[in-house]
């Protein structure tokens, strides 16, 4: 009877042993299970990690070009205006050149003085434009809203804005005395900032520089304190002088250019027949191997 | 059958300790898992930002370039005169 219960408790303790033995090989297997499963999350996780850290670089890149861009364009209108500087640079080594007969070209500096005027500067802007010509525009004090835009319209083309004195005051004006003088060009100087918040330095003298007669050397120096160089011409259509016809404003410059190396052209936008005669007068020139430049500080036809 | 019981109890030992260590492991793998998940989170945060750090400097280059596009034409103008002049130098 002994035996039987010693047996049948031993039976029940390997039934017990067997079942603890199942069921840990049941934990096992789930165990097992489940770390095969967090292993593919856990890589799954990190492999989307790194793509989306590649991802946030990739668009921080892209951002940091962005901004390179931004900076670009922000600075845009210094560039433009170191790229007029630069070929300023580029007109005054063609100019050198021209001077050592070195180049295959002369230079005309074709100037306009008096403007602007409602009725003619825009036309003579259409027929600069039409050739791709740049000049040189001696502008005076104009204060009327209807000349804004041909203010502007001048400047913004290409063309150099020179000083020209505020009032173009010959007589009893502007050569009463030095300080006269000088306080119409700081005026005009002024209006023109004001205008196209650029600062002229170039200027002609109204009548040319001998109309300053004995005043001439006080009022050089007190412009070059001022920053200021001036030009006057070696070649004009005369329409300031006399009135002519087109073709004798032409004849006027294509017959006296002298084969000269450096021409400064005066002219007036005021003047219907030099409108007229411009187109020939650009084409002559053209002819006898003359390109078209605009004037600038360091040339060596401005007088400093 | 007593040293039978004995054996199999000891033997029982040997899947016991694989639970204990895979316990352990997935224990581990949770709290990694859990980590990942965390950073993936903060991912999605630094990656919307850099998304709207985008946009943004998009929409202001945009602007800017809209802004510079007289300049961008003025500039070209000016290389292009400069280059020109450039053919008569000797």
């Amino acid at each position: 009877m002994e035996n039987k219960s010693r047996r049948t408790a031993d039976i029940l303790a390997l039934i017990g042993i067997l079942a603890c033995g199942i069921c840990l090989c049941i934990l096992v297997y789930r165990l097992q299970a489940k770390k095969e499963f967090l292993m593919q999350r856990i890589d799954a996780s990190q492999k989307l990690n790194a793509e989306t850290e590649t991802e946030i670089e990739n668009i921080k890149s892209d951002t940091a070009k962005l901004q390179e861009d931004i900076r670009i364009y922000a600075d845009m209108e210094k560039t433009a205006a170191e790229t007029r500087e630069n070929y300023y640079k580029v007109c005054k080594q063609l100019e050198d050149a021209v001077i050592a007969h070195e180049a295959d070209c002369k230079i005309a500096y074709l100037t306009f003085d008096d403007g602007p005027y409602l009725n003619t500067t825009g036309k003579y802007l259409d027929v600069l434009d039409q050739y791709g010509v740049l000049a040189t525009f001696f502008q005076i004090g104009r204060p009327s809203e209807e000349l804004d835009p041909l203010y502007r319209r001048v400047y913004e083309t290409g063309h150099t804005v020179a000083n020209h004195t505020y009032t173009h005051q010959i007589r009893n004006g502007i050569y009463r005395s030095v300080d006269a003088f000088i306080s119409d060009v700081k005026r005009n100087r002024e209006f023109i900032e004001d205008k196209l918040g650029y600062t002229t330095d170039i200027l002609r003298f109204p009548g040319g520089s001998s109309s300053a007669r004995n005043l001439k050397p006080a009022i050089i120096e007190e412009l070059r304190k001022l920053g200021y160089g001036y030009v006057d011409w070696n070649s004009a259509t005369g329409d300031g002088v006399q009135m002519m016809t087109p073709a004798e404003y032409r004849d006027n410059v294509l017959n006296k250019t002298g084969n000269r190396d450096i021409l400064v052209v005066l002219m007036h936008d005021y003047s219907a027949n030099t409108l007229t005669a411009l187109p020939e007068i650009i084409e002559g020139l053209k002819n006898q191997g003359y390109i078209f430049l605009p004037l600038f500080y360091e040339s060596s036809m401005i007088n400093k | 059958m007593k040293k039978i019981i004995i054996i199999l109890v000891l033997l029982l030992c040997i899947p016991a300790y694989f639970v204990y260590s895979l316990n352990k492991e997935t224990k581990a793998l949770e709290a990694k898992l859990a980590d990942s998940e965390t950073k993936q989170t903060e991912l999605n945060i630094q990656l919307n930002d850099a998304n709207a750090a985008y946009q943004e400097a998009e929409s202001e280059l945009a602007e800017t370039k809209e802004a510079a596009e007289p300049f961008i034409e003025e500039n070209e103008k000016w290389k292009t005169r400069a280059e020109e002049l450039q053919t008569y130098l000797p």
